[in-house]
């Protein structure tokens, strides 16, 4: 049997050349996957397991309860609340910040002498970590910070007050860190339209150019909006998962306040685990992200069509 | 109809794919003839880039500026020439006390301890699976590719909830093994490579095949030292994600001895109740950021180049 | 026989590349493999070389099976359009890898590097980096690199095609004098005709994954068994006119090819095979003359002055046609010609080639006379 079951493989893998081919690729890509089952594909199913469980890891209290953590996570107010909470914030973070990706791509993607240098320092918020870049943020958006000392008492906007404690208001906080984010990760798309914008072959700009096409709108509207399409959905899904999954952020700067303002569904999950020690329900409420996640980037169905290259 | 808008398209990522991969040996992306602008229009465009850079700047500034002055308080300073003198000896007793704080020459320590081996396995773990599916024509290339690529999708306290749980059961809470281990596998490394060698042109490892180079000869012979630049990358990329690390530290590490930069942060900001001393805080927030952007300054244009590349993950 | 293919199959994803192709090469043979690009020339290369396994089919070295035999056990070697030669070594490392692989001694390797490079006169290059090479040199250490293992025979792909037009002739002579130095049989791949004719002591010329025809190029050229052989050799290609039989009688045969009532042409044979109803004449251009008595009536549309030679433009009926014609005094008139104008050609009946249009062949029968 297994005799019969190691030569069909054998000829599956074809010639003594064909099978020095698939044996090194199997040992090329054994260490991946080892690691992946170990600490991916694995966690995925036990996190699956644990989900239909009541789990307590400390006190070896687990039974099995069926979808009670599925029924008692969707039933919980603070748990529906921090999926609005964060597809709100997502929404807005998303849409800004990939407007500002494609405005700042175009506004650097050329080769003039001040180009490099600015935009290695536009850079510098994608490569800080989140913990740091959140602690600065504090300060800027502090009593006495960046944002009551030298923007507003200047510049007007929308009618915001010029002293605020920004972190402790539940109207502005959440508005804060989405302001931050919008800050830090457009700088990061930016270098994905930047290499979109780049594999436009020059000629049919030129093309364009000789049919007419001059104008910066009509070169948006006829040139690079069609043809960053792909682009655009990918830095969107990028976007919404990155989103989804917010938590440094409001970890480190309002631990999900004042008053749940900012409360966000990993801020949930984390709490679930490691405060009530309720592994089941943290689960749960992690496969509940799971699918909308999913469901959220199936709505671009563009998107897959497209990933056939890969 | 739909074969249509996906053949278009998947032309279109070839091309992106191109320009990117080609893009690592060039200097900057080719700028076409239409770019070429006035006088008046560079400046302007030159002025935009300026003023957008100093509003990048301003808060590393500050950082920078406060980590120079004694003052514990979140205003602005006045002066703002974090090198004169007093500034100096400023900036050296606030570093004795934030060096002297907690252990922080050990965070320091545990941080890059733990970049590098995460850093040198999971770059050499991704160029080896990278090349299999660039380059080794195997039964189940795809499926597994695919597999690989899905990984990106699954929100990660799914996975670090039952990794968590497992620490708990091999007794591993608390130990650089636990705090290594998950961090290794990498999707985004994998796809990169994969990318990269897929550029290098496939008559060269033909032409090693019949020299009677077998087929990992080939990837440590030809096709790594070829593929400098995607290791350079994807090195820089697996440490940046490393170094900045937070959520699975704070799953993992339960002792400030073991604590890395983020959670050492972390645990600075509260070590004073609700105030936070905004001198000391950001002297410690500049020096953990040092080696980011050492590394940064160095490898700018692999770093952005590799962003892109993995930028089209999907 | 050193090398023998046998109903060789090659398919990717259920598409055929190749459908039984079979061919041999003889010892110290120079072989062309010659076909328009996706015709599979390369493919059946690539099998010849073990780097693709082929669906069916058999390949035999020396007499020696070789079906998943890895490549440097097959005792060839390989030439490539791009060179491919290894970026990051220098010039004597590339001549050397596979001796260092097969683990021959350091002196041994060193003298038959260098006797290769001096042989191919890139001796002064050892140290350089292929990026800093031109391209012909490129080329060269590609050939040394080939040559160094002294194989039973060498497989070129298109070796010259990176080049530009002039190198391309210079390196045309050093490929034959190549095999002159080695004397192994060689099996060289290309699209180009003039290569063809040239280098090969045999074409096998091939189309859509299938060989056409195989014969000496002097043969191919003059005696093509089929349309596409017909067309693809000779520049300016042969002119080719589809036509329908309406009767043949004694008298020999009449034919429409086109709508208008003066597309007729009238063409009697030696009687030794029956026409079908459907055929294709070919005149090569350069059997047409212009001349007074001519037995063609044509419309003049334009020439191109090439020197010494025109090449003339013309219509029969809706076919568009060309001729080469050599400029002489008599018909320098040709030159001042405008569009439309009637004109009157010259072929020789015995200089027709007659196909069938149902299968493409040649129909091997004399043209006794014609007239259009």
């Amino acid at each position: 049997m297994n005799l019969a079951a190691a030569t069909s493989f054998k000829s599956l893998l074809g010639s003594s050349s064909r099978r020095v081919v698939s044996l090194t690729a199997y040992a090329f890509i054994a260490p991946l996957f080892i690691m992946l089952f170990a600490f991916v594909f694995f966690p995925v199913f036990f996190s699956f397991y644990i989900s239909f469980y009541h789990y307590d890891p400390f006190y070896h209290n687990i039974y099995f309860i069926g979808l009670t953590n599925y029924l008692s996570v969707l039933r919980n107010p603070s748990f529906i609340f921090s999926i609005l909470n964060v597809l709100y914030y997502t929404f807005v973070v998303v849409t800004i910040q990939t407007f500002l990706a494609f405005f700042l791509a175009l506004l650097f993607n050329n080769k003039l002498p001040a180009s490099r240098t600015t935009r290695a320092l536009v850079f510098l918020p994608a490569i800080s970590s989140p913990v740091a870049f959140s602690i600065i943020f504090i300060w800027v958006f502090s009593p006495q910070g960046l944002v009551n000392s030298f923007i507003l008492p200047y510049i007007n906007i929308f009618g915001l007050p010029a002293n605020e404690n920004w972190l402790l208001s539940t109207t502005y906080a959440f508005p804060a860190i989405m302001a931050m984010n919008i800050f830090s990760t457009a700088p990061y798309f930016m270098v994905i339209y930047i290499a979109g914008l780049q594999a436009i072959p020059s000629q049919i700009l030129e093309a364009a150019a000789l049919d007419g096409v001059k104008s910066s709108w009509h070169k948006f509207r006829y040139i690079y909006f069609p043809m960053l399409r792909f682009t655009t959905t990918l830095v969107v899904i990028l976007g919404l998962i990155g989103c989804i999954q917010l938590f440094d952020q409001v970890f480190v700067i309002t631990d999900g306040g004042p008053a749940h303002a900012t409360y966000v569904p990993l801020m949930f999950i984390y709490n679930r685990a490691f405060i009530y020690d309720i592994f089941g329900q943290s689960a749960a409420a992690s496969f509940i992200l799971f699918a909308v996640i999913m469901l959220l980037t199936l709505t671009q169905r563009r998107f897959f069509k497209e990933m056939t290259w890969a | 109809m739909g074969m249509t808008v996906s053949d278009q398209s998947s032309g279109q990522l070839t091309r992106l794919l191109k320009t990117i991969s080609s893009s690592f040996r060039r200097e900057e992306g080719n700028v076409p003839t239409v770019y070429r602008m006035g006088r008046l229009k560079s400046s302007l465009l030159q002025a935009a880039m300026v003023v957008l850079a100093i509003i990048y700047f301003i808060p590393f500034y500050w950082m920078i500026l406060k980590s120079f002055r004694l003052s514990i308080f979140a205003g602005f300073p006045v002066d703002l020439n974090p090198f004169s003198r007093t500034s100096i000896s400023n900036f050296i007793s606030n570093f004795n006390y934030v060096w002297g704080f907690g252990n922080f020459p050990i965070w320091y320590l545990n941080s890059i301890f733990v970049s590098a081996v995460v850093v040198v396995s999971s770059v050499f773990i991704g160029a080896l699976a990278g090349y299999a599916f660039a380059r080794l024509d195997f039964p189940g290339r795809n499926i597994l590719f695919y597999a690989v690529l899905a990984t990106l999708m699954i929100p990660f306290p799914v996975i670090t909830i039952s990794e968590y749980v497992f620490m708990v059961k091999l007794g591993w809470i608390n130990t650089y093994q636990g705090l290594m281990l998950p961090q290794i596998a990498s999707a985004v490394n994998v796809y990169l490579m994969r990318q990269y060698f897929l550029t290098i042109p496939s008559e060269i490892e033909d032409a090693a095949k019949i020299d009677g180079l077998r087929p990992g000869q080939i990837f440590f012979r030809i096709s790594a030292p070829l593929a400098k630049p995607a290791f350079a990358a994807s090195a820089i990329f697996t440490f940046i994600s490393s170094w900045n690390n937070f959520i699975w530290p704070l799953f993992e590490i339960q002792t400030t001895g073991m604590y890395t930069l983020p959670l050492a942060l972390n645990f600075f900001k509260g070590a004073n109740g609700t105030q936070i001393y905004w001198n000391d805080m950001m002297l410690a927030t500049t020096i953990s950021l040092i080696p980011t952007f050492i590394i940064y300054v160095i490898f700018e244009r692999f770093f952005i180049q590799g962003i892109s590349l993995t930028g089209t993950k999907g | 026989m050193s090398i023998e293919v046998r109903d060789l199959v090659v398919e990717f994803k259920g598409v055929r590349a190749l459908e039984g192709l079979n061919f041999d090469v003889r010892d110290e043979e120079f072989l062309v493999v010659l076909g328009p690009s996706g015709c599979g020339k390369t493919t059946a290369l690539k099998c010849i070389a073990g780097l693709l396994e082929p669906t069916s089919g058999e390949i035999y070295i020396d007499g020696r099976k070789v079906n998943g035999v890895y490549p440097s056990e097959r005792n060839i070697a390989m030439v490539f359009q791009n060179y491919a030669l290894y970026p990051h070594m220098t010039v004597y490392d590339n001549i050397a890898l596979n001796m260092k692989m097969k683990g021959l001694p350091r002196n041994v390797i060193d003298e038959k590097v260098k006797n290769v490079a001096s042989r191919l006169q890139i001796d002064q290059m050892l140290k350089k980096r292929p990026k800093e090479l031109s391209g012909g040199q490129a080329q060269r250490v590609g050939l040394a690199r080939a040559m160094v293992r002294e194989p039973t025979a060498y497989l070129m792909d298109e070796p010259l095609s990176n080049l530009d037009a002039r190198l391309r002739n210079e390196m045309r002579d050093e490929m034959k004098q190549f095999q002159n130095i080695t004397g192994k049989s060689i099996i060289y791949v290309t699209h180009d005709q003039v290569e063809a004719m040239t280098l090969g002591d045999r074409i096998v010329v091939m189309n859509k994954g299938r060989i056409v025809q195989e014969d000496a190029p002097k043969k191919l050229f003059d005696d093509p068994d089929h349309v596409f052989v017909a067309s693809f050799l000779g520049n300016p290609p042969m002119n080719m006119m589809a036509a329908e039989i309406v009767s043949d009688g004694t008298a020999g045969y009449s034919l429409i090819f086109g709508d208008a009532p003066g597309d007729r042409m009238h063409l009697s044979t030696d009687g030794s095979v029956r026409l079908p109803q459907s055929v294709i004449i070919g005149i090569r251009p350069t059997d047409f003359k212009y001349n007074a008595k001519g037995n063609v009536k044509a419309v003049f549309d334009y020439v191109e002055l090439l020197g010494a030679d025109v090449n003339l433009h013309f219509s029969i009926g809706s076919n568009r046609c060309i001729a080469r014609i050599e400029r002489r005094d008599e018909n320098e008139e040709l030159l001042e010609f405008s569009k439309g104008r009637p004109i009157l050609l010259e072929v020789e009946p015995q200089r027709l080639f007659v196909f069938d249009a149902q299968d493409q062949r040649r129909i091997r029968t004399e043209v006794r006379e014609f007239k259009i």
